[in-house]
């Protein structure tokens, strides 16, 4: 048991303390349990055993006595009545002694009496008259015995019996005093009683070993079952209270470590109710608080540390509604008198529940984190320190795994390589090195990987976020063996600018010494004594020699024997004056070939200005010096060609307003020498004004400028010779290449002659026009005569109605001043039909005019309208809202557009009446008016398309084939085109297009336009 | 008949031109009506009214020639009046084959007009009372029964009541009945008259279009 309490112990020993004083009561209970229940079972046995007992011995006895008292009852009334019949024929019957002797003897012969029952006969008197067991008890006088047992019968004397004749059997008490089952049965024969005893202690041994088995049974509950029973109880009991103890002392110790612990905690520890009130506290809150434990217990919350309470209580107020711990609450104290500065704490509060799982309090755990602070606060500052160190480092400091993984990265990667620092961690190192180093790098990295604490130097390019390479020299120190840091330490130093300075000044040197030696010249040096000490490739091969031998002979002997003297003159005058030194001259090299040179030199000085000796370039000139023959050649051929070209050529200064050259045509042209033409001006040359009332100062610098410009304008100009005599010229202008000054060239072509041919063309297509207009006329003529018709008839009806009305006398003023106002109108009307038509068909020329096209194109409408009237054609006119100024004869193009209607017109016939359309735009378009007839008709025969505008050639079988040859002319001469083409559903379109005219410079361009046209 | 008081249509496109001629027309005290154009002209007048037209021949859209031949085609018997100012003479034959009752040349004669205007009116009058007594024909004839319709081809033909009876296969008491009947319902006095009656209404019918067939079958 002990060794069991101590194995509980020991493993319980972890156990809760709760849990461990729970299952002590339960065991305790327990027990108390099975105590009481092995007393009852115990007492229970006990009470039913002996019961039981008693009960088989009442019943066992009872039987007996019966058995016992029926047989001597039985015995009892056999010998009284029975026996006496027997006897009556003996002769032993004279007197009651002899009677009952012969009773005794019958008693003794009867079968099955029990031998310690005995017979005895009392006489009518009440004495004893027989007696078969104790013959000395005859005579004894018994009439006073009692009988009676108290239950069955009566209590009765023997006496009574004998008087009354009665029988009586039961239990009684004998004189002896001994126990005795009697029967008294009366005998009538001698008037006495016989009687059957049977003494207890006969049937006293019957009626134990009738009971000796519950006896017994009850003796072993009494004495066996229920001591068992007790001390099983008491041995439980022993147990579970030993249990008990040992619990209890278990509690207790584990109690008097948890007050330990929480006595001697390093944190603050309390636990406070529902009302805020400190219910437990340790001595470090206490001390924390700055007051005793005792000082606490009971105590609000707010009353102890007032400064916090509102930060607290809600906290707890929390805990206490939610039952859900809040950890981790950092709580800081200012507290006014202490000086070092306001104190941190941790605190983590948590529900308190008491055994039923209720929130009692809570319970509050306190740790004083100030100092923990001032360290944590103290290391952010060294470590802001270090970081801001290594942060604003030019190189880039590095920590790499030992697999070559960056683990940190400075900032400064963002100003060396444009990285983020973030951008790069994790990623392997060796991905920035340029590929052709890599191979390198990892060798190199892979070695000194394997040596902790080595410190390593490479320079390899690596690659900048921008794609360009940095050369960088990295120092490595392998730290992989330092446990704090445990990675490769690179400090990456950005050396480009370096390098490449390093670079550039190789570079320098090699390009000067590729210079030097490449050079096309040659390059010679001298010491101060005019000695040569170095020449170069080319100044080798000029001189055609070695470098030793130049140095040898020196320069002069290769001088060529013409210029030598002269030359050596300038040299010595060079060395002694430290002047510069230039010459052409003549060598005589080594193979004897005679070369051009121009030589320079210059002196040397050091920084102290002491001369050094010279530097010379010199230069094979030979090619040049024949070609400079060549060109005075060309140019002295060229000269003769342009002084024999057929038209006049004069070459021009612009900054001095000055003719600077002039053929012979020119001179001719002009009638001046080449000394007078040079004195001259374009300007001066010309007529105030040209013949389209320009200035010509004016047009001339317009045109002048343009050539400056780089054009080449071409242009119709009227000059004058000296004497004034007008020349109508063609002139171009072109600018010379020339950078000195600005030449232009101009060449002038006399076309007086042409000039006069054009007039004479223009006058004969402007009658060509007129017949075309009175041909187009005749083919309108039907429309013309209804059109006037109609105003004719309106006035003669009017005239009828009136003349009608008068003659009959119902005269209505109104009605006649109404009519005779329709008739002035009816006849306006007619004139302006006839007017319209003479304006069409007018031979006089008005000449070029500016004007609205969508004027002249609603006018025209207005002129064919009858014409379309009568074929049934509906004409839409679409015209655009914006200005379509041209400038042209106004005639010739209103001839156009009725000629281009008529053939529209006509082109509908095949169309029913009621299809026939056509549609009249206007539009502006680059400048250019475009004016288009559409019609739905037959449209363009096929395979005449090109044909249509040729003279003689049409498509209608009344018709001339003038019409659009001739309008093609008119819209050409004034720099347009005719356009004709086929629609894409039905029908065709024609139309033309001019050049707008822009106000500002209408009268300039159109006139200049004209020109060109004329010309071209 | 009492027939209403007659109008003259105008039609010209020139409103000038329309409007001199109804003046000039209304001086003669004619009453008129003016349109510009025939389509106005189809679309208002009213072809119960008795009158005339006078139209000019070019107009834009319909002519004056279309013009008339849509009214012969529609079965408008209006007497037309022509007038243009530039008389074609393939336009003046096809109008006046069409039935004109002139074609006038513009400028024309107050006389000239208001003469062919009258004729006009007169031929209009004759046409209306020949249409009315047409329909009054059509209308008895209309009553006859099928079979009295029957009788009627017959006696038309010249056949005697025999023969009816023979060749309708009917007894001569039903011919005579018959006969009787349709004495009654068309008014007429002898068979001359019956026969009259009937070739009027036949050959007016085939001279004018299918609207006017004869509903006898």
């Amino acid at each position: 048991m002990v060794q069991r309490m101590q194995n509980l112990q020991s493993s319980d020993r972890v156990d809760d303390f709760e849990s461990l004083s729970q299952l002590s009561s339960w065991n305790l209970r327990r027990g108390r349990r099975y105590f009481w229940l092995a007393f009852c079972i115990g007492m229970l046995a006990i009470i039913i055993c002996g019961w039981k007992g008693y009960w088989a011995y009442h019943q066992s006895r009872e039987s007996l006595l019966e058995t016992i008292k029926a047989h001597n009852e039985e015995v009892a009334s056999f010998l009284a009545k029975h026996d006496n019949l027997e006897l009556e024929g003996s002769q032993l019957v004279d007197s009651p002694a002899q009677y009952a002797e012969g009773l005794v003897q019958r008693w003794r012969q009867l079968p099955g009496i029990r031998t310690n029952s005995y017979l005895c006969v009392i006489g009518s008197d009440g004495r004893i008259v027989a007696h078969s067991a104790r013959p000395e008890r005859v005579g004894a006088d018994v009439s006073s015995v009692t009988l009676g047992d108290g239950t069955r019968s009566p209590t009765r004397t023997v006496a009574q019996l004998l008087g009354n004749g009665q029988d009586w059997v039961g239990e009684n008490t004998n004189l002896q005093g001994k126990r005795q089952i009697a029967a008294y049965a009366y005998s009538d024969r001698f008037h006495g009683l016989v009687v059957v005893h049977t003494p207890a202690a006969a049937y006293d041994g019957e009626l134990w070993s009738a009971q000796r088995p519950w006896v017994v049974s009850y003796c072993i509950a009494v004495f066996g079952l229920w001591p068992m029973c007790m001390l099983l109880a008491h041995l439980g009991f022993r147990r579970y209270h030993a249990l008990l103890v040992n619990a209890d002392r278990r509690m207790q110790a584990q109690l008097s470590e948890l007050e330990h612990i929480y006595d001697t905690a390093p944190v603050g520890l309390c636990l406070v109710d529902k009302q805020l009130r400190f219910l437990r506290i340790n001595k470090e809150l206490a001390r924390i608080h700055g007051r005793s434990v005792k000082q606490h217990l009971g105590i609000r919350l707010r009353s102890v540390i007032p400064e916090l309470a509102d930060r607290i209580e809600p906290i707890i107020q929390q805990v206490l509604e939610s039952e859900t711990p809040i950890r981790d609450q950092e709580i800081v104290r200012h507290d006014p008198d202490s000086e070092a500065g306001p104190g941190h704490y941790l605190a983590s509060f948590h529900p308190l529940r008491n055994y039923r799982g209720s929130v009692i309090g809570v319970g509050a755990v306190v740790q004083d984190i100030t100092e923990r602070k001032k360290t944590e606060n103290a290391l952010a500052k060294s470590e802001t320190l270090y970081r801001t160190v290594v942060e604003n480092s030019y190189d880039i400091i590095n920590l790499f795994s030992a697999d070559g993984r960056v683990l940190y990265n400075s900032p400064s990667i963002r100003r060396v390589l444009g990285y983020e620092p973030e951008e790069r961690l994790n990623q392997r190192g060796t991905e920035l090195i340029h590929p052709d180093d890599l191979q390198n790098a990892v060798a190199e990295f892979q070695e000194y990987i394997n040596l902790p604490g080595d410190v390593g130097h490479f320079t390899y390019r690596l690659r900048h976020k921008d794609g360009t390479y940095r050369i960088v020299e990295v120092t490595g120190t392998n730290l992989l063996h330092v446990p704090e840091v445990k990675a490769m330490l690179s400090i990456v130093r950005d050396v480009t600018n370096k390098k490449q300075a390093e670079n550039a000044l190789r570079q320098s040197e090699q390009r000067f010494r590729a210079l030097c030696t490449h050079v096309p010249v040659g390059i010679f040096m001298t010491d101060r004594d005019g000695n040569c000490i170095f020449v170069n490739q080319q100044g080798r091969e000029i001189v055609g020699d070695a470098e030793d031998r130049i140095r040898q002979r020196g320069w002069i002997a290769y001088l060529h024997e013409d210029d030598r003297d002269d030359v050596i003159q300038k040299w010595e005058h060079h060395i002694s004056n430290r002047s510069n030194f230039s010459c052409d001259c003549k060598f005589r090299t080594a193979t004897d070939r005679i070369v051009w040179i121009d030589c320079n030199c210059v002196p040397l000085f050091d920084q102290q200005g002491e001369y050094l000796g010279s530097i010379g370039m010199m230069v094979d000139i030979t090619a040049r010096v024949h070609y400079q023959r060549q060109l005075e050649e060309s140019e002295n051929r060229y000269r003769t060609l342009v002084e024999n070209a057929p038209e006049a050529i004069v070459v021009f200064d612009v900054d001095q307003m000055r003719f600077v050259d002039a053929n012979e045509n020119a001179l001719r042209l002009f009638d001046v020498d080449m000394q007078t033409i040079k004195s001259l001006s374009p300007i001066d040359l010309s007529p105030p004004k040209q013949p389209n009332g320009q200035y010509s100062r004016q047009a001339a610098l317009h045109f002048i400028q343009q050539a400056v410009d780089g054009f080449t304008p071409k242009f119709e100009w009227l000059h004058c010779d000296i004497d004034g005599n007008p020349i109508e010229c063609e002139v171009r202008l072109v600018r010379l290449p020339s950078s000195k000054s600005c030449l232009i060239r101009g060449s002038i072509n006399d076309i007086s002659e042409r000039k006069w041919a054009e007039a004479a063309m223009r006058e004969q297509q402007e009658q060509l026009t007129h017949v075309s207009r009175l041909s187009t006329m005749g083919e309108m003529v039907a429309g013309i005569a209804h059109e006037i018709n109609q105003p004719l008839s309106s006035i003669s009806n009017f005239a009828y109605a009136c003349s009608r009305t008068l003659k009959l006398g119902r005269v209505d003023p109104r009605e006649l001043l109404e009519w005779s106002g329709d008739i002035l109108d009816e006849a306006t009307r007619a004139a302006e039909i006839i007017k319209r038509l003479g304006n069409f068909t007018c031979k006089r020329h008005e000449g070029k005019i500016t004007f609205d096209m969508n004027e002249l194109v609603l006018d025209t409408l207005e002129l064919v309208s009858f014409h379309a009237t009568s074929r049934h054609v509906v004409t839409a006119s679409l015209l655009t809202d914006e200005k379509l100024k041209i400038f042209a004869d106004r005639i010739q193009i209103q001839q156009v557009l009725v000629n281009l209607l008529l053939n529209a017109h006509e082109a509908t016939e095949e169309l029913a009446t009621d299809e026939r359309l056509v549609q009249i735009k206007t539009r502006i378009e680059h400048n250019q008016v475009f004016v288009e007839v559409i019609d739905n008709g037959v449209g363009i025969p096929p395979g005449k398309s090109d044909s249509i505008f040729e003279a003689f050639v049409t498509t209608k079988p009344n018709g001339m084939g003038m019409g659009l040859a001739i309008s093609r002319t008119i819209i050409q001469s004034h720099g347009g085109q005719l356009i004709g083409k086929p629609n894409r559903g039905r029908g065709s379109t024609f139309g033309f297009c001019l050049p707008v005219c822009h106000q500002q410079d209408s009268i300039n361009s159109s006139q200049m336009v004209g020109q060109q046209n004329a010309i071209t | 008949m009492q027939l209403p008081d007659p109008i003259v249509y105008v039609i010209d496109d020139d409103p000038a031109v329309l409007k001199s001629i109804c003046a000039l027309v209304s001086s003669f005290g004619q009453q008129t009506r003016s349109f510009t154009s025939a389509v106005d002209f189809l679309e208002n007048f009213d072809p119960q009214c008795a009158g005339c037209l006078v139209s000019d021949v070019r107009m834009f859209g319909m002519t004056g020639i279309e013009l008339q031949e849509k009214l012969i085609r529609d079965g408008v018997q209006l007497p037309i009046i022509l007038i243009s100012a530039h008389a074609e003479i393939p336009v003046t034959v096809r109008a006046m084959k069409n039935g004109a009752i002139t074609f006038l040349e513009k400028p024309c004669r107050d006389v000239e007009l208001w003469e062919a205007i009258q004729t006009a009116l007169k031929v209009d009058q004759q046409n209306r009372l020949t249409i009315n007594r047409r329909q009054q024909i059509r209308r008895n004839i209309e009553r006859l029964t099928k079979s009295e319709k029957q009788v009627l081809e017959l006696i038309v033909e010249g056949q005697l009541n025999k023969q009816i009876a023979k060749s309708l296969g009917i007894s001569l008491r039903t011919v005579e009945s018959r006969r009787h009947n349709i004495f009654e319902k068309t008014q007429a006095d002898s068979v001359a008259e019956l026969v009259a009656m009937f070739l009027e209404l036949k050959y007016a019918d085939a001279s004018s279009g299918p609207r006017l067939t004869p509903s006898i079958h």
